[in-house]
């Protein structure tokens, strides 16, 4: 072959969303889960280290199965940014959607499993006396500040919801910049 | 006489090893063997030098953790000892460098992080101190994504090979990869796609009647099929054959046919439209006179003196537009 083609800008691409998402998700799980700086920046690079592994292997697994129009669509996507439609090649943006919706819903589900199971393993092996999550905390008079509500905003899952809608909403905007710059560089055909 | 000495000292230093139970002699141990396996025989050969492996491994892995090289829980000792690991399993008898070895190279390297995370100096097995294990644990997600970025080139150099008319576009519109050139644009298989064709079709029309070659024209466009088809076979069956396809325009002139052999491209490229391949040949008739210049003996027939026979002659150069056809 005459050429390297090497997925640096991939490679690139997901370091920079990665760091992206980890710094937005610690504040928001700092503030929400009121745990320290460190603690909510190790959380939050781990589940996100996590997803996204998860994700390269869906992709993967999933990339020899595609039927064959829509493997050569994301050839397409991949080498040149862009769908190429004929009359018989499929409108891509149900794809997309779906894909999208899934994608979000999938890492946040992930997510919410991994940090249950993070706590889990850390009650079963650290010496120290686990304090109990501040939404258990036992009252027999329900406080004025027990009520659902604060429930609900303390709740890991809840949180991690908050988490990724904010990374994945930033994500986007970069997107989005990227897209309209480049296709204000070559003007569309 | 000096320098013979120091020959001597550095030579000694080098294979007699400090201490016993050390890399030292494991290193050792591992050229004996390369060298005992050098000596031997097939499968006497095959274990010595998996032996040679074994200890080049383990001494590498006492070395690099007496002496690491590393910054927080990142070291290169790690890296080093699991490519090592790599080659030996996945690489064969011939160290070709597969993609396994690739791709198994980064997850090694975090299984042996973990594992050299529980010896701790005495030496003794324990679990790891709770406050290294966060970025233990980051560190092994981490190589885990490595072996996908890895895995993903082979994804693309896979997807090349089906689709390799790819190649002759330009990738600066990606996002994903970046392409480092080494020689000029490839071809496209288009060109084959019309050498073939104009191949397939001389001996069916050179030197044939000219209602024969009236005859096959006319099925070349009411069935264009069955030629593509004809065509097609003779190409090497990659996933790509189904974005290109083959027509035909035949352009009545004067007395003779203009025949268009187009190959068209109806798949990924940085023109959204495709773009499509073209070769003009010309169908024109010959008078034979072959005929009327040999004798025959016997009553002459009128009808052999002047046959009409056709001949083609394709263009060398093909253009290139983009688009598609009408």
């Amino acid at each position: 072959m005459n050429a390297l083609v090497l997925p640096l800008r991939a490679i690139l691409f997901q370091g920079l969303f990665l760091l992206i998402a980890i710094a937005l998700e610690a504040v928001v799980l700092q503030e929400r889960l009121t745990l320290s700086r460190r603690r909510s920046v190790e959380y939050a690079a781990v589940l996100n280290l996590l997803s996204t592994l998860a994700g390269w292997i869906v992709f993967l697994i999933l990339e020899p199965l595609l039927p064959q129009i829509l493997r050569a669509q994301l050839i397409s996507y991949v080498f040149f940014n862009q769908f190429f439609s004929y009359d018989w090649s499929p409108n891509m943006n149900p794809v997309l959607v779906i894909g999208g919706l899934s994608t979000f819903l999938g890492t946040v589900a992930l997510e919410v499993r991994g940090l249950l199971l993070i706590q889990q393993f850390e009650q079963q092996t650290s010496s120290i006396p686990n304090p109990d999550p501040p939404r258990s905390r036992p009252s027999l008079v329900r406080t004025p500040t027990q009520n659902p509500n604060a429930q609900l905003r303390q709740s890991p899952t809840f949180a991690l919801l908050i988490a990724n809608a904010l990374s994945y909403s930033a994500i986007l905007v970069i997107l989005s910049t990227h897209f309209f710059l480049t296709r204000l560089e070559t003007p569309p055909l | 006489m000096n320098f013979l000495r120091n020959i001597f000292t550095v030579l000694r230093d080098l294979l007699v090893p400090r201490e016993q139970f050390s890399w030292h002699t494991l290193l050792l141990l591992s050229l004996f063997s390369w060298i005992m396996a050098l000596l031997a025989t097939t499968w006497v050969r095959n274990i010595l030098a998996s032996c040679g492996w074994i200890f080049l491994i383990l001494g590498t892995a006492w070395l690099t953790s007496e002496n690491p090289v590393k910054k927080g829980e990142v070291s290169l000792g790690h890296w080093i000892t699991a490519a090592l690991i790599s080659l030996f399993l996945f690489s064969g008898w011939t160290a070709e460098v597969t993609p396994t070895v690739w791709i198994s190279w980064p997850i090694l390297a975090a299984l042996i992080a973990v594992v050299s995370s529980f010896i701790h100096p005495g030496p003794r097995l324990k679990p790891p101190k709770p406050e290294r294990r966060p970025s233990l644990a980051i560190l092994v997600l981490s190589y885990l994504l490595i072996s996908c970025w890895f895995q993903f080139y082979f994804t693309l150099q896979a997807w090349l090979q089906q689709y390799p008319s790819i190649l002759a576009d330009d990738f600066q519109n990606s996002s994903f990869v970046i392409r480092l050139p080494f020689n000029g644009p490839e071809a496209v298989r288009g060109t084959t796609l019309l050498d073939r064709a104009s191949t397939l079709l001389q001996p069916q029309i050179n030197g044939q009647p000219w209602a024969k070659t009236e005859r096959i024209l006319f099925d070349l466009q009411q069935q264009p099929q069955v030629f593509e088809d004809q065509v097609m076979q003779q190409m090497q069956d990659l996933a790509e054959n189904q974005v290109w396809n083959l027509e035909t325009r035949i352009l009545p002139g004067q007395p003779d046919y203009t025949l268009q052999l187009l190959a068209i491209w109806r798949g990924p490229g940085t023109n959204r439209n495709g773009y499509y391949l073209q070769r003009s040949c010309q169908v024109s008739q010959v008078q034979d006179r072959s005929a009327a210049l040999t004798p025959v003996p016997g009553p002459a027939n009128p009808e052999q003196a002047a046959i009409t026979l056709s001949r083609i002659e394709c263009e060398p150069t093909i253009t290139t537009v983009s688009g598609q056809p009408q």
